[in-house]
């Protein structure tokens, strides 16, 4: 190892900051070399004036007042916790917290859905026994249905029943989506608009009786109507029905 | 501790040379470490009786830093302020598993950089320092001798003050860190966040430009080296 490189690695050396090759290289080479050992030497004298840099005794009272100085800093820096911290602290959002929230928001919505579907079944089931009764209490006579020249075709009748009528409302736990609809069974005389123009309506031997029911919903487009058949007693007639 | 025992045997030499290589001790956990880890917890919970402990522990320790890097005692004394402020603020991001007191000497290697650049740091800062320092010393009532000595003591001080403040701020921090602190180059490296080389080679370029100005105002020979 020449001067050159000795001189490089010194600064290094006289901290023990070289590999244990270097450093043994580099001692070899200044024991043997009066101009590298004179260099190590100023540098062994600066590193001992560098660690005799120390700080003054600083006062107790001058660590005091910059603790004092940081604490009141952080006081006013950081805001006071309200009253009411000590109670919704105890809220404060957790993990836990927040699972249990998702699975409380879940079952509450699958709940009201269940009850939801369960109400309407049972107010479908209400406003058909409530058309049940609108047919048992609605006392009609009819006309024995006209069937068109064809019985096999299914030509589309409207049988309208004039006799009188008689309104009858439904029930206010009606189907959702019928406000306060308005039934009326009427009793109207028979006629049938079939698809075939050149029928000639006719009385036909059997007597059928045909029970029509209408029901307006809130929608004044809709309208339902039930057509119930109804079997003649004094007659032995089948009955037909659309 | 260990003891390797190396022989220098020169060519042709009459003797051998016997030479003991005592490496020194690892530095084991000290008392300081225990207490402070205690605290750590309660303070990041935001308990400042526990943090006032923590400041009790370090001040000495980040006062002595600042001051050497920034060259004056307000400066350090606003320094070591801001570095407690930023411990507190970043106390709950702190790992039990590492080294706290490295954490305060990065906080505080920070706090010191940012003060250098606002506050543009020159070398006639270190002024005030030398002429603390020199005042200090003829305060103190010695006699002849010591009086002598001292005066040739605080001559040494305010030179390597002025040496010191000649240094670019990742070479000072460096030199610092390494022969006043005493830590190692690794955890010099882990402070600054550099590599080990890096810092050796920062370390390397302050010592030759301190023993460079030394020289000059020493013995008045100011050899250049490459």
């Amino acid at each position: 190892m020449n001067c050159r490189r000795v001189q490089e690695l010194l600064p290094l050396f006289v901290g023990q900051d070289l590999e244990e090759n270097q450093a043994r290289l580099v001692n070899a080479h200044v024991k043997t070399c009066d101009e590298c050992a004179a260099l190590t030497g100023e540098y062994q004298l600066s590193r001992e004036l560098t660690q005799q840099l120390a700080p003054p005794q600083f006062s107790a009272s001058v660590y005091a007042g910059i603790r004092q100085s940081v604490l009141r800093e952080i006081d006013r820096t950081t805001p006071a916790a309200p009253w009411h911290e000590s109670i919704t602290g105890v809220f404060r959002p957790r993990p836990g917290w927040a699972v249990a929230t998702v699975l409380l928001i879940v079952f509450s919505v699958s709940a009201v859905y269940l009850i939801a579907r369960r109400d309407s079944d049972s107010q479908s089931i209400a406003s058909d026994h409530w058309v049940k009764q609108v047919l048992t209490a609605a006392k009609l006579e009819t006309e024995p249905v006209q069937t068109g020249p064809s019985k096999n075709e299914e030509a589309p009748r409207h049988i309208t029943i004039s006799k009188g009528d008689r309104t009858i409302r439904s029930p206010r736990n009606s189907a959702p989506g019928m406000s306060a609809p308005t039934v009326a069974a009427r009793e109207l005389p028979v006629k049938t608009e079939g698809a075939e123009p050149n029928a000639v309506p006719s009385r036909a031997s059997s007597a059928e009786k045909t029970l029509r029911v209408e029901m307006q919903t809130a929608d004044p487009n809709i309208r339902i109507i039930w057509f119930a058949p109804q079997q003649n007693k004094s007659t032995s007639s089948s009955s037909k029905g659309t | 501790m260990e003891r390797r025992i190396l022989a220098d045997v020169p060519n042709g030499a009459a003797e051998m040379v016997l030479v003991l290589e005592l490496p020194l001790p690892v530095k084991a956990p000290t008392q300081a470490h225990a207490s402070v880890a205690q605290f750590i917890e309660r303070a990041a919970a935001g308990d400042k009786s526990a943090f006032e402990q923590i400041m009790i522990v370090s001040q000495q320790r980040v006062m002595s830093m600042t001051w050497r890097m920034l060259g004056n005692e307000a400066d350090a004394r606003d320094a070591t302020q801001e570095v407690f402020l930023r411990v507190y603020k970043y106390l709950g991001r702190f790992r039990q598993d590492q080294d706290f007191f490295a954490w305060l000497y990065r906080v505080t290697v920070n706090v010191c950089h940012d003060f250098l650049k606002q506050r543009r740091q020159h070398t006639d800062r270190f002024l005030p320092l030398a002429e603390e320092t020199e005042q200090a010393a003829l305060n103190v009532a010695v006699d002849q001798d010591d009086a002598e000595q001292l005066v040739i003591q605080t001559q040494q001080r305010v030179l390597m003050a002025r040496a010191m403040a000649t240094l670019p701020y990742k070479e000072r921090a460096a030199i610092v860190l390494r022969d006043l602190e005493g830590l190692s180059t690794e955890e010099v490296a882990r402070i600054m966040k550099s590599r080990p080389t890096t810092v050796r080679s920062q370390i390397s370029s302050a010592r030759r430009k301190i023993r460079i100005y030394c020289n000059r105002y020493l013995t008045g020979k100011g050899r250049e080296q490459k």
